[in-house]
């Protein structure tokens, strides 16, 4: 069983790769990566035109803005941590950010 | 086998010291929506990487890899040929399962010869899916070794995530994958196949590859890294993400397992992959294996020597003596006339001389055989009653005059060989063939027939994506509604700049998707749109260029010495046409022969005339041997006066406003008119000077001006006609460089360079050049002409005039082998006029107009024009001899064919009904007339045409357009169809269409004479019963002929105006007089004048004048000017419509598309010249009368 919790972290990075990260006060130290994996989705959202611009054009009368997700493309760690944490973490290359995942029971 | 594991030498000298990686599984765009990159992409990211060789295995396709190892070679790279293979009938998945794929590379020739024939072996078995089985890929790997190599050829990799064994362990089968594994190496041998391993950061993949490396040892297999490249960089990701959203005919939206999940399929450097393989057990071996097999393929595909396919020849005879031969009678063939050329003892005249240096070169190039074989299919085109005429530059040479491949005489009309062929020429010379339309299948079939189709097959047409195309796939990929689409694509040019897609047309389309109709487009989905399109219009222009689809090439067949299985796999088309997967471009760089086989409609159309007057008056004209000098003065008098609508070539209204300006009176005349009415010529201003300089010309050659009111602009610039080098080669153009055979002369004779050196100078000036090149062109052009005493200045402004003369250059032989054409329909229609538009209309689509203008033309031309009639029409127009003894003329009688709903199967069953005749078109050439079994009432047509496929609607539509008005008894079309529509029920019931088997029977009627008896009978009896039972229907059982039919009611019978409205709706055209004739009284009330009275207006003065709108034209060249042609009952009139008019135009005509009783009011000012009228547009309207 897992569980998401999608929590933005803190990550030190030892030759490109997770070191030891901390959450909720804790600092885990990265004992083994036991997979690696890249996930690139929704690239048509980030050419989106901003939505006054488009608006501006169309003359068929006002529209409800239904924003779209972002682009994600996302590198994801599957780790072992000390003290004992099995989870998937992951870098938004796009944003930057280092995000925990999901936890494994 | 050598171990290159740390250090890879290939082919090329390159050489790479660290853990070296060649990439073995690659797309490109040739696999067609399965990749996002195009091939010049890959190689030149491949280079930029530091890759030493690399893969090109495009799904079930070869059709790049000689653009893939054309390109290899400018980077110095090597380039491996391979595909990835769909194999079926898995042993272990079975036949319903999907296709496993496996990687095969091509080891040496042998190898890629039979990847080529296992490719063809599937695409003829199934050309929708190709699959190969599984067996025949067995039995290809592991047949014997080629004798050269010593090496059967091929080697296998298993393939990435489709392959079979990574499918199974997926499946967590681990037991059956080493089985499965145990068999390959079983069936294909340990070093003909490896293990793929891929690694694309997806979850469980090095879990994938460690159970792939395991069952590869246990097996005794070896392990091969591969990256399963899709596109060339990270960036391109987003376009094979939507080419696969295409493929699948999904939107972006919509998941699914074939998409890709990121962007790692990219073309990665062997320090990448090092990074990726290294850390894992099996990964260095696995990296060092891609090198190793790398330097085992070794296939080329370019040849520097062309080879022509062998011809059969007479005993004792050697492809140079054969050709010497038929030269030899040709030359007393064609110079009957002219002693000294077919004197083989007068080795100095100018035949012989030009005939002895052709034929040195063709030796050098040792090009016999390709002559050979373009006369043998020119010859037997000819002895088929094919008309077939040569074009291009191939009209430059004396040779292919004499073997009867072209029809112009170089000599007499001073061609130049050199823009042909000269020594220094690579590639096969090219020789395109125009073939009558209708007959050019029956010529390609003999290709087929003589060559084989081991050695025949037609050319392939790669389809890349132009803008339109291009935006149409990238916004249905985004999830655009299609009416959407079909309306945003259609605001796109069909060609405009990829660049400046996104910057030109973004702003319109959003005002596009903003105003589409609301009940048509909900408001999230018409937000998501805009969001979106900026986006579609940016992934569009990306696509532009890259391959689509690939077609069949309109003309081009390629005949080959070796087995075509040895060279490329064919393809079939979807009419059952074989097709190498090529285009022409990468023929010429495998060195292949190529045809160009061309349907012209024209030439059928002379045919078919030369047919109808022998038909008709027992002559036949010698329409080949015409005389040119001087020419016909009846067809030099209609072309100067304009009379040229249905003449190939110059029938546009343009033309006319050409013509009426230049008055052509000589053949060369026509060469010129050909040339100079091209859009080169247009926009780089070449008319006016050439006209103004003709006109001067002819004013001091008859000591008067003429009154045409042209701009005369002072006395032209005399340089170029009377400078003594360039003088004589512009003379005939009037010091117009207009020709590239007058570049070659200027390049000789004024700057010194030989022949060959001037056509490659041509070439490099006629391509894209750089500035480097260009000055290098220039200095040594320079320097020829000063070191032959010309002056600076002169040699400047020459050589400015060449460059710019890059733009606007046509082949004088081409226009000469046109102009000919021209030539021979003007001919026609001035001496046998309906016969030649009678021809014309039964060969349309052809020529600028549509048919019902043909037709008004005849009639204006005093033709009478006769309508459709059951017992007298053939399935094509046909003339008939008409009016009193002593004033008889041709008329010209409408065809069955041009009837809706009744179409050419219809019309000629109605023929071989009516005639008994057999039912094929070309066997009505027979000597022998038939007794004619005719029509003699509405339900003798019915029941003997229902049971061959008469339908209702065909029915209907013979009844409504007048083709049963004769028959017996006499009654109005309102009273035959409601007798159609008593009769039809009851005829129905009793007469089921022909089944298959009926039809079968009546065609395979020409087989023997037993066959034909039995058919014959069969039917008569089937006829015969199908009467007795309708008999028995009726009331009372009486003959057919004398059955009584309720009393019809009153019915109002049709009015003239009626009869011509159904004429136009069933017909396309009318027998009877033009609508607007009835209609002048109402049109002189309103001020408007016919077309005809134009000739009593000055220029300059405004008119009114109304008509229908038979073309409409708005040319790029044109800067926005709209180009009408207007008709009325008296002649024909060109309009032009300034830009500002052009969006009411725009509307206007959907107006008049939308009721065709309304007509088109222009008032304008005249212009006139000579016999030509036109109007400049001040005002259009719309009269609905």
């Amino acid at each position: 069983m897992t569980r998401r919790y999608r929590h933005p972290i803190r990550v030190h990075l030892k030759n490109d790769q997770p070191y030891r990260f901390t959450w909720r006060d804790t600092t885990y130290r990265v004992r083994a990566i036991l997979a690696v994996w890249h996930l690139r989705d929704r690239w048509w959202s980030s050419a989106s035109l901003d939505s006054s611009t488009s608006h501006a054009l169309a003359t068929a009368g006002p529209a409800p803005r239904q924003c779209e997700q972002q682009e994600s493309d996302r590198l994801y760690y599957r780790l072992d941590c000390s003290p004992d944490l099995h989870c998937e973490i992951y870098h938004d290359r796009a944003s930057g950010l280092w995000i925990l995942d999901r936890i494994y029971d | 086998m050598t171990d290159l594991a740390d250090r890879a030498t290939f082919p090329n000298g390159s050489s790479a010291s660290y853990a070296s990686y060649a990439e073995l599984h690659m797309f490109s765009a040739y696999s067609f929506r399965r990749s996002g990159s195009s091939v010049e992409a890959l190689v030149a990211r491949a280079a930029e990487i530091g890759l030493p060789a690399l893969a090109l295995t495009d799904y079930m396709t070869l059709a790049g890899v000689v653009r893939f190892q054309s390109t290899c070679a400018q980077y110095g790279l090597h380039g491996i040929i391979g595909a990835e293979l769909a194999v079926a009938d898995d042993p272990i998945f079975g036949a319903g399962a999907a296709p496993a794929q496996f990687v095969v590379l091509a080891e040496n020739a042998a190898g890629y010869a039979r990847l080529c024939q296992l490719l063809t072996d599937a695409n003829l078995r199934a050309p929708d899916r190709p699959l190969i089985p599984f067996a025949a890929l067995a039995a290809a790997v592991s047949a014997g070794p080629d004798t050269s190599s010593g090496s059967p050829g091929l080697i296998v990799l298993t393939g990435g995530a489709d392959g079979t064994l990574s499918r199974l362990l997926t499946a967590r089968h681990r037991q059956t994958a080493l089985t499965v594994a145990q068999r390959y190496r079983s069936v294909f041998g340990p070093d003909r196949v490896f293990v793929e391993l891929q690694h694309h950061c997806l979850p469980d993949n090095r879990l994938l590859m460690q159970e792939l490396a395991g069952i590869a040892e246990e097996a005794g297999l070896r392990c091969v890294a591969t990256n399963g490249v899709r596109h060339a960089t990270r960036d391109d990701y987003p376009l094979y993400d939507l080419l696969t959203c295409v493929r699948l005919g999904i939107s972006v939206d919509t998941p699914h397992r074939d998409r890709p999940r990121n962007d790692e399929a990219h073309l990665k450097s062997p320090q990448e992959m090092t990074e990726l393989f290294a850390p894992l057990p099996y990964g260095p071996a696995a990296l060092a294996a891609t090198t190793e097999i790398a330097s085992r393929c070794q296939v080329s595909l370019l040849k520097a020597v062309c080879t022509a396919p062998r011809v059969p020849l007479p005993a004792g005879e050697t492809p140079t003596s054969q050709l010497r031969r038929l030269c030899e009678q040709g030359l007393h063939q064609r110079y009957a006339n002219a002693p000294a050329a077919c004197d083989a003892g007068a080795p100095d005249s100018p035949q012989r001389r030009q005939l002895a240096h052709e034929l040195d070169v063709i030796s050098q190039l040792a090009l016999e055989e390709f002559f050979l074989c373009v006369h043998q299919i020119v010859a037997a085109a000819r002895s088929m009653g094919i008309r077939i005429s040569g074009r291009g530059s191939a009209a430059n040479s004396l040779v292919a005059y004499l073997l009867g491949i072209t029809g112009v005489d170089p000599i007499a009309h001073h061609l130049l060989f050199e823009r042909f062929l000269n020594p220094d020429r690579r590639g096969m010379p090219d020789i395109d063939l125009d073939v009558q339309s209708d007959r050019r299948e029956e010529l390609i079939r003999y290709v087929e027939r003589t060559y084989t189709h081991d050695h025949a097959a037609m050319v392939a047409n790669v389809i890349t994506y132009r803008p339109r195309l291009a935006l149409r796939d990238a916004a249905k990929a985004l999830g655009f509604p299609l009416p959407l689409v079909n309306r945003l694509t259609k605001h796109l040019p069909h060609y405009c700049d990829p660049e400046t897609l996104p910057s030109t047309y973004q702003i319109d389309l959003m005002r596009v998707v903003g105003q589409y109709p609301s009940e048509l487009l909900d408001a999230p989905t018409r937000q998501r749109c805009l969001d979106r399109l900026p986006l579609a219009l940016s992934l569009a222009a990306r696509l532009c260029g890259l391959p689509r689809h690939l077609s069949l090439h309109n003309g081009g067949v390629i005949l080959t010495r070796e087995p075509l299985f040895t060279l490329l796999p064919v393809r079939l088309s979807a009419n059952g046409v074989r097709a190498l997967e090529i285009d022409k471009d990468d023929v010429e760089r495998l060195g292949l022969i190529k045809f160009d086989l061309l349907g012209l409609r024209t030439l059928g159309a002379i045919e078919e005339t030369l047919y109808l007057i022998e038909e008709t008056t027992g002559a036949r004209p010698e329409i080949d041997h015409l005389p040119t000098k001087p020419p016909d003065p009846a067809t030099m008098r209609l072309i100067r006066a304009g009379q040229t609508l249905a003449v190939f070539q110059i029938e546009s209204p343009g033309q006319w406003h050409l013509l009426a300006q230049t008055q052509p009176r000589t053949f060369d005349d026509l060469v010129i008119q050909t040339a100079l009415f091209r859009p080169g010529p247009i926009q780089a201003n070449m008319v006016h000077p050439y006209i103004e300089r003709r006109l001067h010309h002819q004013a001091n050659q008859n000591h008067q001006r003429e009154a045409v009111q042209t701009p005369w602009h002072g006395a032209p610039d005399d340089f170029w006609t009377t400078h003594p080098v360039l003088g004589p080669i512009l003379r005939d153009s009037e010091g117009i460089l207009l020709f590239q055979e007058q570049i070659l002369e200027v390049a000789h004779q004024f700057a010194g360079l030989t022949y060959a050196q001037a056509d490659g100078f041509r070439r490099a000036m006629s391509h894209a050049r750089s500035q480097r090149e260009m000055e290098q062109m220039r200095q040594q052009f320079i320097r020829g002409a000063l070191a032959r005493g010309e002056s600076q200045a002169d040699v400047e402004r020459v050589f400015g005039a060449i460059s710019h003369f890059v733009g606007y250059g046509f082949c004088r032989s081409h226009a000469a082998e046109f102009a000919r054409t021209i030539y021979q329909t003007a001919f026609l229609k001035a001496h046998y006029p309906a016969h030649y538009l009678a021809a014309f209309l039964s060969s349309q689509p052809a020529g600028f107009f549509p048919p019902h203008v043909i037709l008004e033309e005849a009639r204006q031309l005093c033709i009478p024009v006769l309508g459709v009639d059951i017992n007298r029409s053939e399935d094509r127009f046909t003339v008939e001899r008409v009016g009193t003894l002593g004033r008889e003329r041709w008329a010209i009688r409408i065809g069955l064919r041009q009837i809706a709903q009744v179409g050419d199967e219809l019309a000629r069953t109605i023929l071989w009904e009516r005639r008994n005749i057999p039912e094929k078109p070309e066997s009505r050439k027979s000597t022998k007339k038939p007794q004619d079994r005719l029509f003699c009432s509405l339900h003798d047509l019915c029941i003997r045409l229902r049971p061959h496929g008469l339908t209702w609607s065909a029915a209907e539509s013979l009844v409504l357009s007048g083709a049963c008005d004769s028959l017996p008894p006499r009654m109005e079309r309102r009273q035959r169809l409601w007798h159609l529509h008593e009769l039809w029920p009851l005829i129905a019931s009793v007469s089921p269409t022909p089944t298959l088997a009926v039809r079968r029977n009546r065609k395979g009627a020409k087989g023997t004479k037993q066959t034909l008896a039995t058919g014959d009978q069969q039917e008569d009896q089937q006829i015969e019963q199908l009467s007795l039972a309708w008999e028995e229907t009726l009331p009372l059982s009486q003959p057919i002929e004398s059955a009584s039919f309720p009393a019809y009611p009153p019915l109002p019978p049709l009015t003239a105006a009626d009869k011509t409205v159904l004429d136009y709706q069933l017909l396309g055209l009318s027998a009877r007089p033009h609508p607007l004739r009835a209609q002048r009284r109402q049109l002189r009330r309103h001020g408007i004048r016919a077309i005809a009275e134009l000739s009593d207006i000055p220029t300059g003065q405004f008119t009114r004048v109304a008509g229908w709108v038979v073309s409409a034209q708005a040319p790029p060249t044109a800067h926005g000017m709209t180009f009408l042609v207007l008709e009325d009952e008296t002649g024909h009139l060109p309009v032009a419509v300034p830009p500002r008019l052009a969006a009411h135009l725009h509307r206007l005509l959907l107006d008049l598309h939308a009721s065709p009783s309304h007509t088109l009011v222009v008032l304008g000012r005249v212009e006139r010249i000579r016999w030509y009228r036109s109007l400049l547009t001040a005002r259009l309207t719309v009269l609905q009368l």
